[in-house]
């Protein structure tokens, strides 16, 4: 009689129907598919407030916005991509393929996974709120501040503020739980035998980013709930006329801001090194050397923050300090690229999609590195600083480094995910049009800011005109271009031919020994490795 | 977990997840906690010192 009831369950291990599938989700694949879902949602979002910013900035003078809602929508803007795109999309990624990955049937806690998942919708409206509050009858003052939210400024804003503190307090819990969750999965879940340092570079890369995650994001927490009580409750952590110090809220944020970066390209550097082995027919360069470089980016990435502060009066030991340190993690951070570079090297290579991106990553983010070092010295970024020219340095590591590394995941793997080929053909053309807009759109930004022109203000000289007229239309074909995205990924779903099993044909690990898309439930009984 | 969406793992196993877990929100707590005075105080160490 059991073993009938036993027998009747398990032929009923499809997905369940309805909207309880997916809000009462525990399945790894599903609450992937929601992340990146949101993530896509987001990145619109974000591009939207991206497109206004451009517009204003499009001729000299004021032309659409209030002075008070561009900060708003600079501050906007940022947090969305950081905390409501590119996060997420990542974790989408390390829910889909770590599982897949490492021959474990789900994640090793399937119901905080849907905690997690199911806060950022909440924390998504808190931020929308936090930009949205003023613009109705006793809302207060818009948020001004920028994404980095210093005080004074950060005090004197209206209750949007605490919007936005609570926003972030509810984003941090989602990514601590779930990076408490992917760490539990790979040290316990793995298949019999694979050992850490088998394991492939992209769960490498989320191992290290879901470290980072839990040491620095309680920073923050901690560092906005001091803000919160100096906003209510009278403490004056950061006033300085109660005996605070407003640096401090600066060394706060940048402990948690610069590992971030960190966090927001390791998974991709991750993509990365699935990809190139793939496409170049050949092993992965370096893999002892990768794990050793991303740790050491992890170790030296918390200690070199304060080279965001260079100006607020430092010692001349402390900047020295911050600057050796900065310049010198920059060379596992180069030596990923080197890696990459090295797997290359005499492979028959093809380029399709995801190697495209791989490729234009490698140069795009190399070239952010550079300038990434010309800030990190220390007489050279007392002019640099708050100039369009940091905003050109961290859209370079950051378009490149972080987005294009997850497009280019998504291209590699959205075969294995829907079973369908997506259009090579068009997936070429947004490529090409995503690129070369975006250079168009940021290259420009460099030699305005050297020239002078100060990031995060409405207006600016006339004599910035024409590179910022070049950087606003061509930021608008990149905002478009990921109409094209979208447009790729629907078609894929709908009318992708049907993707082989091993869709790559260089492609090696686990995940393509699964069907294309893999069963609801994969890998219910560990596979066996070779060697 | 047993469910028609996930697959269910050994008891054993379960509880090592949860205490692998359990460790590291301790963890992530203790970095909340020391964030407050220990930071402030190299904060101001910084600024006190010549370094
Ligand atoms: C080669 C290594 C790098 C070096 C030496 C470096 C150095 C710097 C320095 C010194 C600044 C402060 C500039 C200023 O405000 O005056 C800065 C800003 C920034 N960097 Fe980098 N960077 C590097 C790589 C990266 C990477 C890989 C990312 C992210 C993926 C990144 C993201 C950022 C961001 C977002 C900012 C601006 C933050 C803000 O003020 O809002 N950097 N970088
Ligand atoms: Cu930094």
């Amino acid at each position: 009689m059991t073993a009938i009831t036993l027998d009747h369950e398990h032929e009923h291990h499809g997905p369940p129907h309805g909207l309880r599938r997916w809000l009462f989700s525990t399945n790894h694949k599903d609450i992937g598919t929601m992340y990146l879902i949101f993530a896509l949602i987001m990145l619109f979002m974000g591009g939207a407030s991206a497109m206004l910013i451009r517009m204003e900035l499009f001729m000299p003078g004021l032309q659409l916005l209030e002075p008070d809602l561009y900060n708003n929508l600079v501050t906007n803007h940022a947090l969305l991509m950081i905390f409501g795109a590119v996060m997420p999309a990542a974790a989408g990624m390390a829910n889909w393929m770590i599982p897949l990955m490492i021959g474990a049937p789900d994640m090793a806690l399937p119901r905080m996974n849907n905690l997690s998942f199911w806060i950022l919708p909440a924390a998504g409206t808190m931020l929308i709120l936090s930009f949205v509050v003023p613009f109705f009858p006793g809302g207060g003052t818009q948020i001004n501040t920028g994404w980095t939210l210093y005080p004074p400024l950060s005090i004197q804003v209206g209750m949007s503020m605490d919007f936005l503190i609570f926003a972030i307090h509810l984003l941090g819990i989602s990514s601590v739980l779930a990076s408490i969750n992917i760490i539990v999965t790979i040290f316990n879940m793995r298949a019999p035998g694979m050992k850490l340092m088998q394991m492939p570079i992209f769960v490498w890369t989320w191992l290290v980013t879901a470290f980072l995650l839990i040491l620095v994001v309680p920073v923050l927490a901690g560092g906005v709930t001091m803000l919160l009580f100096d906003r209510h409750f009278g403490t004056s952590f950061f006033n300085a006329a109660g005996g605070g110090d407003p640096v401090l809220f600066q060394h706060l944020f940048w402990f948690f801001g610069h590992p971030e970066v960190y966090i927001l390209i390791l998974p991709s550097f991750g993509i990365l090194a699935a990809i190139v082995p793939t496409f170049s027919r050949k092993p992965l360069f370096g893999y002892n050397s990768l794990v050793g470089g991303m740790i050491a980016i992890m170790v030296i990435g918390m200690v070199v923050w304060a080279h965001h502060q260079y100006t607020i009066g430092m010692s001349l030991g402390a900047v020295s300090y911050f600057m050796i340190g900065t310049i010198i993690i920059s060379i596992p951070v180069g030596l990923m690229v080197f890696n990459y570079m090295a797997t290359m090297w005499k492979g028959s290579m093809t380029f399709e999609t995801p190697m495209l991106f791989a490729v234009a990553i490698l140069l795009m983010f190399s070239f952010g590195g550079l300038t990434g070092i010309m800030l990190a010295v220390v007489p050279a970024d007392m002019q640099y600083h708050d100039s369009m020219f940091v905003v050109a340095h961290f859209h370079y590591v950051l378009l490149p480094g972080a987005v294009f590394g997850l497009f280019a995941g998504v291209f590699y793997w959205l075969p294995k995910w829907t079973g369908h080929m997506y259009n090579e053909r068009l997936a070429k053309i947004f490529f090409w049009t995503n690129v070369i807009s975006f250079n168009a759109t940021f290259f420009p930004q460099h030699f305005i800011g050297l020239a002078g022109m100060p990031r995060r203000i409405v207006d600016y000289n006339v004599m910035f005109t024409e590179f910022n007229v070049i950087s606003s239309l061509a930021a608008f074909v990149f905002g478009l271009s990921h109409l094209l995205l979208l447009y790729i990924i629907i078609d894929t779903i709908r009318r992708g031919k049907q993707a082989k099993d091993r869709v790559w044909e260089g492609a090696e690990g686990l995940e393509w020994e699964l069907p294309s898309p893999p069963p609801y439930h994969s890998w219910t009984t560990a596979p066996v490795l070779a060697r | 977990m047993t469910n028609d969406m996930t697959n269910e793992t050994s008891p054993e196993l379960r509880r090592r997840n949860v205490r692998t877990a359990w460790l590291l929100a301790a963890f992530s707590c203790f970095m909340l906690l020391s964030s407050v005075p220990f930071w402030k105080g190299l904060a101001n160490m910084i600024a006190a010192s010549g370094l």
